[in-house]
């Protein structure tokens, strides 16, 4: 159903949606916006933004109590439940809300990037070798599980500790702590309120790739579009091999989410929230439910550290067994990790005031600029790294974050590609062996778990990930650092 | 949208949804429907035909709706499957209120010998929830979305 409202033009990158919109629902409610829309997009995108009826989202998100600022669409949003896909909104501390449905299920879903010494030239005859033994040292797929088994002391751990547990379990390096948000562990992480069943599902899952859209590519350097940050993270020359991870904290997250929508629920009703959409039920940030939640949520972020870093270890082990050299030697060291689904408490200029703000990124990441205090003191001076996955068959983007970010977005910028199409639609449009013949032509190697996991992520049910970082970029919440495309994919 | 007949239970058809993935599942009865839309799901994560009904699971929810009992429910077997391996082709439903149901869920452990590799389901949303009694010569029915 496309959306039917009025967009106001602000410039060639940014569509407002007025304070005064109200939408059939809202209407029905009897709600209105306290903060006007802000959707990122240009002209190119802005008939797909409008095709999925996800500006109603955005306008939705808006009627919620203590919004501030503006509830923000990405130029990657695309229809979600509740929240939008690609959208950003922040919470006074005091009056306002958290919801996790501006979250979602994956809690930390994110991504994150491996540099290397090596030049594709070097490795294009192993390739096939290197992705093969990535597949089989990180499990994949539906139902495949991970190849440890956790006690629950060990599962309270990783909820505490998240990447820390992992390093100090023997995965990966003491370094990598440093180049991740909150360095891979969230402080205030309550394991007594994640309920059983979340442990349930999180301990045979931990240190795998799961489903979907994640995934494990072998990539090369295309293009540098800004050389001097580019050096400070590690990106020196074009053809320099890096390797990207997408995963988040699987099932543990899922069900976290899952135990927390009800209790939220029920908070609804205690706190007398009214709601234009039932997936946006919440609590008061700073009720004893909202503060449950958030020290749940920050369980299930540090179990997609752990998570990330594990598989980080398998991937370097992949390229130690294959190329007969250390990790080390080889520079397999980490850009950044970032977190593309998270709420987190920030502060933030509000009217000239530094405001405590809880900033739901739900297929957003954040884009803190130059100077902020919680990026890497070697990056400080740059921006952070912000890392944007494209489709199996484009390119990635390694952004950096911007001031214009810190004073528009909150310090956000886009996640990804967003889809265009339904995965029904694309099993139909793209049999696997079509996707992989054509990536064959493009000279990139799958291995792929599941015929319809290939269908479902064919490259052509993505946005042009060109065009959406190109939004990102011209208005300023991220600038351009450099581009990678893929040779090599491992699909769940 | 394409609809599928499942033999002792109603039909259901898959709603395109650009993310996600939504089922509208009918039966006779509202705990038919919920059953079918149970069915459905475990179409989503494999091919559900593939299953031999070998092993039988029993469980019980509370919520405090109806739609929060069909949360529930498929949530629970969406545990049972991402935590044990269970993949289910019969399921029997028995609302005792509007806010209590038993399950007893007939199926097996997955075999990637066996079955099919779908799509995996992350959690079940209440966007687009409908929760719908039987009236009259109209069937009951639920629709659902899952997070993929």
């Amino acid at each position: 159903m496309a959306w039917q409202g009025k967009l106001k033009r602000i410039d060639d990158c940014r569509f407002e949606i007025p304070p005064d919109y109200r939408s059939e629902a809202m209407e029905r409610h009897g709600l209105k916006m306290q903060v006007p829309g802000l959707i990122y997009a240009d002209d190119r995108m802005i008939d797909s933004i409008t095709s999925d009826n996800s500006p109603d989202q955005v306008a939705h998100v808006a009627t919620l109590p203590g919004v501030v600022g503006h509830s923000f669409a990405m130029p990657d949003i695309h229809h979600g439940y509740g929240f939008a896909i690609g959208g950003v909104a922040a919470f006074d501390a005091q009056k306002g809300i958290i919801s996790p449905g501006g979250v979602g299920y994956d809690i930390n879903c994110g991504v994150r990037l491996l540099r290397s010494d090596l030049h594709i030239d070097d490795i294009r005859p192993r390739l096939s070798a290197l992705i093969d033994t990535m597949f089989a040292n990180v499990p994949s797929g539906v139902g495949v599980g991970g190849k440890i088994r956790l006690t629950p002391e060990q599962i309270d751990q990783v909820l505490l500790k998240g990447a820390g547990w992992a390093v100090g379990e023997g995965y990966g390096w003491q370094s990598d702590l440093e180049f991740m948000e909150e360095n891979g562990c969230f402080p205030g992480a309550d394991p007594s309120v994640v309920m059983h069943k979340a442990r349930k599902r999180g301990a045979p899952q931990l240190g795998s790739l799961g489903a979907g859209n994640h995934f494990l590519e072998i990539q090369y350097v295309d293009e540098i579009f800004d050389p001097a940050v580019a050096e400070v993270f590690g990106i020196q020359k074009v053809g320099q091999v890096t390797v990207m991870i997408h995963t988040g904290s699987r099932g543990c997250g899922h069900q976290i989410c899952t135990d927390n929508l009800e209790m939220m629920r029920r908070a609804n009703q205690k706190y007398n929230i009214p709601l234009v959409d039932r997936e946006l039920s919440c609590a008061p940030a700073s009720s004893p439910e909202g503060q449950q939640y958030f020290a749940a949520m920050k369980c299930g972020a540090n179990f997609a550290w752990a998570n990330r870093q594990m598989i980080t270890h398998w991937v370097r082990q992949s390229f130690e067994q294959v190329l007969s050299e250390s990790a080390q030697k080889m520079g397999m060291s980490l850009v950044y990790d970032i977190a593309h689904n998270i709420a987190k408490l920030e502060r933030h200029q509000v009217g000239g005031r530094d405001t405590s703000l809880f900033v739901h990124r739900k297929g957003a990441t954040r884009a803190f600029g130059p100077g902020h205090p919680d990026i890497p003191e070697s990056y400080r001076a740059v921006g952070q790294p912000v890392i944007i996955p494209g489709d199996m068959g484009s390119a990635s983007y390694l952004l950096a974050g911007t001031e214009r970010a810190m004073i528009e977005t909150f310090g956000s910028t886009c996640h990804g590609a967003g889809r265009l199409m339904s995965r029904r639609q694309a099993t139909k449009q793209f049999p696997a062996d079509k996707v992989r013949q054509h990536l064959r032509e493009l000279n990139i190697y799958l291995k792929a778990a599941s015929r319809r996991g290939v269908s479902e992520e064919a490259p052509g049910v993505y946005k042009d990930i060109d065009n959406v970082v190109d939004v990102s970029h011209r208005s300023g919440i991220a600038r351009k650092v450099a581009r990678v495309r893929p040779v090599g994919v491992v699909k769940g | 949208m394409d609809h599928r007949r499942i033999s002792g239970l109603g039909n259901y058809e898959f709603i395109d949804h650009t993310a996600d993935i939504a089922v509208r599942a009918y039966g006779d009865t509202l705990a038919e429907a919920f059953a079918t839309a149970g069915r459905a799901m475990f179409d989503i994560i494999t091919d559900s035909s593939l299953i031999s009904p070998a092993e039988e699971k029993t469980f019980e929810v509370e919520a405090m709706d109806l739609e929060g009992l069909l949360v529930g429910f498929l949530s629970e077997l969406i545990v049972l499957h991402d935590a044990e391996g269970w993949v289910f082709d019969q399921l029997a439903v028995r609302l005792s209120s509007k806010t209590g149901l038993t399950t007893v869920a007939k199926g097996e452990k997955f075999n990637t010998a066996r079955h099919r590799h779908g799509t995996h389901v992350k959690g079940v949303s209440y966007h687009m929830m409908e929760v719908v009694e039987p009236d009259g010569r109209k069937p009951a029915h639920v629709q659902v979305l899952f997070d993929i």
